[in-house]
């Protein structure tokens, strides 16, 4: 049984190792976005020089043992030998896209060039796909850790390894829950007396996952998750804009879609209401999606009641 | 049927990442999409360095400065040790050879590939770190299908 070479294991922090350890729920949900999420627009298709991604040829020492490798580990179906013009063996992979892999076997590889250890090869499967996957990293022993732990919004599953002639290998899975609506159900949310709220002020209601906003057109609550795929956002004082650290989405201050990501809906809303006694109360229990900021979603407090609570 | 959907993204490393990016966006029509400074662990551990990420042709590279200048290959076509191949319709393949001709494009080929495989021809070429790259047209063209959910929701909404 092949193990993964381990060269640069020792780098890997113990949540990078325990994060490699998740599971998705089972699903056979396709990914919805490649590339760490990223949202296409109509401009990709204007013109293109080339058309969509072809196949990925990497150098190995044993086609043989790769060739094994890639179809018992990765999930390959092997299409055949000696399929491309190149006189050396090689062996050409299939994947369910029609993406094709070809193994040339050489005899002297170098995966990276010297210095050069952030190339590497990412592929996608669904969250049953990945959770085989795992089963046979646990089968071969392969060290396997992920490069992004902290960065992985929810439902967003990543793991990095080496092949046995130590290409840096990526897969990334995202499930049918980095794109649910997250709820945090915590009933109704008192936030005090409105009149302790100034025009600019962004609280973070940190249990609930919720900004409570004051704009100059009134009161907007809105949801902590990422409209991309539930990443938590995080309110940048300094760039007066939320920030996505998962994807780099950012949204301004009344919850629009700024940029990092293409064509985002902007932040969800929760309704706000308010007490007899003047206070900014939540409700939890439903959020509604939006396309982007219209003032009516704002809510004034009652001048006669936000003086009952000052 | 495979138990892996398809190619996700592809690192790569070059010296200089402005003049990468330049060769992938302003030579072969890339769109810039973000610059990640913090997204790795390594970045945070200062193990790595802002990364532009390009998307060309819907799939993403990400580019990461090479740790010292190394000298570019002396071939073109090569896998020592990965190429990344994009893919032309057979129809537009002679025009994208020359049009890769009139953008200054040093390449090698076209060359063709056998006829019980799944490539027609192609040409081979690298980017400012000597990372080697295809252009080709696929027999199997017919076999490729849509995967991802955006695409199936995309189709579905234009069918
Ligand atoms: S989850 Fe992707 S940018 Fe927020």
């Amino acid at each position: 049984m092949e193990t993964a070479p381990t060269k640069d294991a020792g780098f890997r922090t113990k949540r990078q190792m325990e994060k490699a350890k998740e599971l998705p729920s089972a699903s056979d949900a396709l990914p919805k976005y490649g590339g760490h999420g990223y949202v296409p627009t109509a401009e990709d298709d204007e013109e293109p020089f080339v058309e969509r991604i072809s196949h990925l040829v990497l150098g190995v020492t044993d086609v043989d043992r790769a060739e094994h490798w890639y179809n018992d580990v990765m999930g390959m179906d092997v299409l055949g030998r000696g399929l491309m013009a190149d006189t050396r063996p090689h062996s050409v992979m299939r994947m369910n896209s029609g993406c094709l892999l070809v193994l040339v076997e050489g005899k002297d590889i170098v995966p990276r060039r010297p210095g050069t250890n952030a190339v590497h090869h990412a592929f996608n499967m669904t969250p049953n796909q990945y959770r085989r996957l795992q089963e046979k990293i646990e089968e071969y022993k392969i060290d396997a850790w992920v490069d992004r732990a902290q960065f992985l919004a929810q439902g967003e599953y990543n793991l990095n390894f080496r092949d046995p002639d130590d290409h840096a290998l990526e897969v990334c899975c995202d499930t049918p829950e980095a794109s649910e609506l997250i709820l945090p159900n915590v009933g109704i949310l008192d936030c005090g007396p409105a009149s302790q709220y100034n025009v600019g002020d962004v609280k973070l209601l940190k249990d609930a996952d919720v900004y409570l906003i004051r704009l100059k057109e009134g009161f907007l609550a809105m949801s902590r998750w990422c409209t991309h795929m539930n990443g938590r956002i995080i309110w940048n004082r300094e760039h007066w804009r939320f920030q996505c650290p998962y994807h780099h989405a950012t949204f301004d201050r009344r919850g629009n879609h700024t940029g990092g990501q293409p064509d985002l809906d902007a932040l969800r809303l929760y309704s706000v209401g308010f007490g007899p006694d003047g206070h900014v109360l939540i409700d939890t229990s439903q959020v509604t999606q939006r396309a982007c900021f219209e003032p009516d979603q704002c809510v004034q407090p009652d001048r006669a009641l936000v003086g009952a609570g000052a | 049927m495979a138990n892996i959907e398809g190619l996700d993204h592809t690192g790569r490393s070059v010296p200089d990442v402005r003049e990468g990016e330049d060769f992938y966006v302003s030579l072969l029509g890339a769109k810039h999409c973000n610059t990640i400074a913090s997204a790795t662990e390594d970045v945070r551990a200062g193990r790595g360095a802002p990364h532009p990420c390009n998307v060309l042709a819907g799939y993403l590279f990400v580019l990461f400065p090479h740790a010292k200048h190394l000298p570019l290959p002396d071939a073109l076509k090569g896998e020592d040790g990965s190429r990344i191949a994009f893919a032309v319709s057979r129809q537009r393949f002679d025009d994208v050879v020359e049009r890769a001709g009139d953008i200054g494009l040093s390449f090698e080929g076209p060359v063709t590939h056998p006829e019980h495989g799944p490539f027609g021809e192609s040409i081979y070429f690298t980017d400012p770190g000597g990372n080697y790259m295809e252009i080709c047209w696929r027999r199997d063209s017919d076999q490729a299908r849509t995967r991802l959910a955006w695409e199936r929701e995309a189709e579905a909404a234009t069918a």
